[in-house]
């Protein structure tokens, strides 16, 4: 039999909407500089509630990004926005993913929340019979990737992954598979969620949210704080890429998935060390040459106990400086781990450390010698960068991106 | 922590609770048992007690409060302490 | 050429997976026997099936008249039948789950059942087609957060079923299975995503076994959408349901496989229905291409689009497109299944699988979405040797 037909896969575009706003400069900006991309809640009524923060995307102008606005809901928006700009962002022009075949893979937790939201504040009072058929219609959590198809004319595999605050993981590692053995020839790959009242009230009556911002790994850390926003990658063999002279980021070197399977919403630090090894594994890669783990850090006590408890596990001694960006984003759902691949790409490319901003005390239950890269970003060499994401359902998934040598 | 005398009427009613969560009768909840051990009660579990504390009796328990609630005394004296008075 | 399940271990490099056991929950009932022979072959291509609500009814399934409950619309219903939810997963906390997650976590107990030991749990894995989890759950919720004394006063336990993961992540807290777990949204197509998932996760080496499907709840607001939206193609029911599907690497299984999954290809188009159509002929070619056969090898088609109105001609376009005139048998579900529409593929795979034919034979499945997406399935089928399991 012969060998299975395998290439390596390069990240060429990164796109961004966030807290920051729209695009990738803006975010990796404020990000570097330990800026908070967190204010008072604007998308739904907040009234009522304890607490009243999140990282929404300010001033979003859909129009001004996308063809066809109207056909999507906020999540797609998203995720189209930063598609188009990760094709941009790869020096490619547009409508030049059309005539090649393109997937486009994307998760979520929540997918249209917000045309959701409407459908409930319609029936609320009045009763089902009150639902919209036509925003009905825009509720199916699959139309976020093909937000991103039909903004970008792409006819090649279009899929979203549901898998919760993980699912960006799910989707760049399977975009990641897709372009590998030549299912695809490019891949858009991300994650979106949109702000909403939901996924607020769920947090918040978890007992999950923080007083004012998340302090990952901090001694007084006290939950997470809810956040909106869209992230893409671009994917392509990286021999396509070097051969047209594109800037390589970083490559995927591979990913793993595990599922705890024991409770819906603990997390389990077996199952995630797990998870790191298997990933690890696929990608080729020992602990030792890891150099930065990019955390999946919400800022709730339970996830750092056993993020960092897994992590010690597999690392041993040698624990690679550790840092979460929604320190400075909050938890941005099915998009975070997308915006932990971004940043994965970014720091590996650049050569620096993402910080963990708001950490004032590390905690000392997390154990000794723990580098949570506090306040600003720091320069360093980064071979490999490991970015965590793991969900409620148990689903876990690590990736892993790597310096290209020049 | 002050022993906060529990009215009949709340008492009761917070019983009624654990038993609703718990899914138990109320013949096999008595102040000995452990949620934990005797009938498999996980952190998710007893968050959804101190919900319907909150939804149902008004009783807002403070987060930093809402750790761990292992059996019916423990209910019965976190209810007391943070009841409005009228509701004692 | 006629392709046949071949059981004599060789394993085509194409092939995407061997199917070695299955769950089905469907308005006909639990398992596939009671698909078999349900479904409405047309001889002539392209004619409709002639369906009358009367018609619909099956032994053991429950009426399709229109609910008298003022809460739902006057359509047709379809709710799976002979499904006790807490005769199969027990008492304790059933009434914390929603209904996609009921049906998922027996329907996945079933698939698992179904087969012999296998794969480790943690090297066996899930993946459901879904298209936005429970509405039921999240429109709870929601309506919570509008009317209780504070927003947040909603109820915890209730918050994890909001969410599309959760129906895979309880059949994995169910099933022991500790492998691979990924949940796919995509309407109508969603059952495809998932397969083609599975078939990926089984091919680059991520699981040795995985449990993949898809499942659809009713709810009074969804309902009421199609109806307001006058979406459902006449006499076609809506419906739930849910199949999964027991996957194993091509030739690795110890007994016989109820098909083999030849190929599964999706694909998009925002260019409205009439792109679909070109599109869904090329997928459909492309398909038999990596599946290594030819139209003419096909003996059942078994399209997607038959309850929803106005979709089954954009079906019919591009399966007139690719088999021209000499076109295979239509194996209609929806007279039998109702339109079950995230789970829509995954029980078209059953009532293929289900009905055979005495001497096996090669099936098609179709599928398109409203948003442009389509996506088809070749399937191998053995002889039949009897009962369906």
């Amino acid at each position: 039999m012969s060998e299975p037909f395998v290439r390596r896969v390069a990240v060429t575009g990164l796109g961004a909407v966030s807290g920051f706003g729209t695009g990738k400069d803006a975010l990796v900006a404020g990000i570097k500089a330990g800026r908070s991309g967190i204010g008072p809640i604007e998308q739904f009524d907040a009234t009522g509630f304890d607490h009243t923060l999140a990282g929404e995307v300010r001033g979003f102008e859909p129009a001004a990004h996308l063809r066809r606005p109207g056909r999507w809901g906020r999540s797609g928006w998203f995720a189209a926005t930063a598609a188009h700009e990760a094709v941009r962002d790869a020096g490619l022009g547009p409508g030049s993913l059309a005539t090649a075949r393109t997937a486009s893979s994307f998760g979520t937790t929540n997918g249209e929340s917000q045309v959701l939201e409407r459908l409930a504040e319609q029936v609320a009072g009045r009763g089902p019979a009150a639902v919209s058929p036509e925003l009905a219609g825009q509720a199916d959590a699959g139309r976020i990737a093909a937000a991103v198809a039909a903004e970008l004319g792409l006819t090649g595999e279009t899929m979203t992954f549901g898998t919760a605050c993980a699912a960006a993981n799910y989707a760049i590692g399977y975009a990641f598979d897709l372009v590998r053995t030549g299912e695809a020839d490019y891949a858009l790959c991300g994650g979106a969620d949109a702000s909403n009242r939901a996924t607020h009230a769920g947090f918040h009556r978890l007992g999950a949210l923080a007083q004012d911002v998340p302090r990952p790994f901090d001694r007084d850390r006290d939950g997470i704080v809810t956040a909106e926003g869209g992230v893409a990658l671009l994917l392509e063999p990286l021999d396509d890429a070097l051969a047209r002279g594109a800037r390589v980021y970083a490559e995927v070197l591979g990913y793993g998935m595990t599922c705890d399977a024991r409770h819906m919403t603990n997390p389990d630090a077996a199952s995630i060390a797990e998870c790191i090894r298997i990933a690890q594994r696929q990608a080729g890669i020992k602990p030792e040459e890891v150099d930065y783990v990019c955390a999946h850090g919400t800022g709730t006590r339970a996830n750092e106990v056993a993020e960092v408890a897994a992590v010690r596990e597999v690392f041993g001694a040698r624990v690679p400086p550790i840092s979460s960006v929604k320190s400075v984003l909050g938890h941005t759902m099915g998009a975070a781990a997308g915006f932990g691949a971004l940043i994965s790409c970014v720091a590996v490319d650049e050569g620096f450390l993402p910080p963990s901003a708001t950490l004032r005390e590390p905690d000392p239950e997390l154990g000794p010698d723990l580098d949570c890269v506090p306040g600003v970003a720091r320069e360093a060499r980064v071979r490999v960068a490991q970015n965590h994401g793991f969900a409620f359902g148990g689903n876990n998934a690590v990736t892993l991106f790597g310096k290209v040598a020049a | 922590m002050s022993s906060t005398a529990i009215s009949g009427d709340l008492r009761e009613k917070v019983r009624q609770i654990v038993l609703d969560v718990l899914e138990i009768d109320s013949a096999e909840l008595t102040e000995q048992s452990s949620f934990i051990d005797d009938f498999g009660a996980d952190s998710l579990l007893v968050i959804e007690m101190f919900a319907r504390f909150e939804r149902q009796l008004g009783i807002r328990i403070p987060k930093d409060e809402m750790t761990d609630l292992p059996d019916l005394p423990a209910a019965y004296a976190i209810a007391a302490k943070h009841a409005e008075p009228t509701h004692v | 050429m006629t392709a046949v399940l071949e059981l004599d271990g060789t394993r085509p490099d194409t092939a995407v997976a061997d199917i070695t056991g299955c769950g089905v929950l469907s308005a006909a009932g639990p398992g596939l026997a009671v698909l078999r022979g349900s479904g409405w072959r047309s001889p002539r291509p392209g004619a409709k099936p002639r369906m009358s609500l009367a018609a619909l009814g099956r032994a053991g399934a429950p009426p399709r008249t229109p609910p008298d409950d003022p809460d739902w619309p006057p359509l047709a219903l379809a709710p799976v039948a002979g499904f006790d939810p807490v005769e199969t997963l027990g008492r304790r906390g059933i009434a914390r789950l929603s209904r996609s997650e009921q049906l998922a976590m027996a329907a996945c107990l079933a698939a698992l059942d179904a087969v012999g030991e296998g794969s480790g749990v943690d090297r066996t894995g899930i993946v459901l087609g879904t298209s936005m989890g429970s509405a039921r759950a999240v429109l709870d919720l929601l309506r919570d957060t509008f009317q209780q004394a504070r927003p947040y006063l909603v109820n915890p336990s209730a918050f994890p079923s909001t969410m599309m993961v959760s129906a895979a992540g309880r059949a994995a807290i169910r099933t022991g299975l500790t492998g691979v777990n990924a949940t796919v949204s995509g309407g109508p197509v969603a059952g495809l995503h998932a397969l083609r998932y599975a078939g990926q996760a089984l091919r680059n080496g991520h699981a040795d076994r995985m449990l993949a499907g898809a499942v659809e709840e009713l709810s009074p607001e969804a309902a009421w959408a199609w109806y307001h939206g006058k979406a459902l193609a006449a006499g076609t029911p809506l419906a739930e349901g849910c199949a999964v599907f027991t996957l194993d690497a091509p030739g690795t299984a110890a007994g016989r496989p109820l098909g083999r999954i030849l190929a599964c290809e999706t694909a998009f188009t925002a260019d409205g229905p009439a792109a679909v159509s070109g599109l869904l002929a090329r997928t459909v070619r492309t398909a038999l291409a990596r599946a290594g056969v030819t139209a003419a090898d096909v003996t059942t088609v078994v399209p997607g689009a038959g309850g929803r109105r106005g979709w089954a001609a954009v079906e019919e376009r591009a399966l007139r497109a690719v088999f021209g005139a000499g076109s295979p048998p239509r194996l209609e579900i929806t007279g039998t299944v109702g339109e079950v529409h995230a789970a829509g593929a995954a029980l078209q795979l059953a009532a293929a699988l289900a009905d055979p034919g005495p001497d096996g034979g090669l099936a098609l499945l179709t599928s398109v979405g409203t948003d442009g997406s389509a996506g088809c399935l070749v399937v191998d089928l053995p002889a039949s040797l009897g009962e369906v399991p």
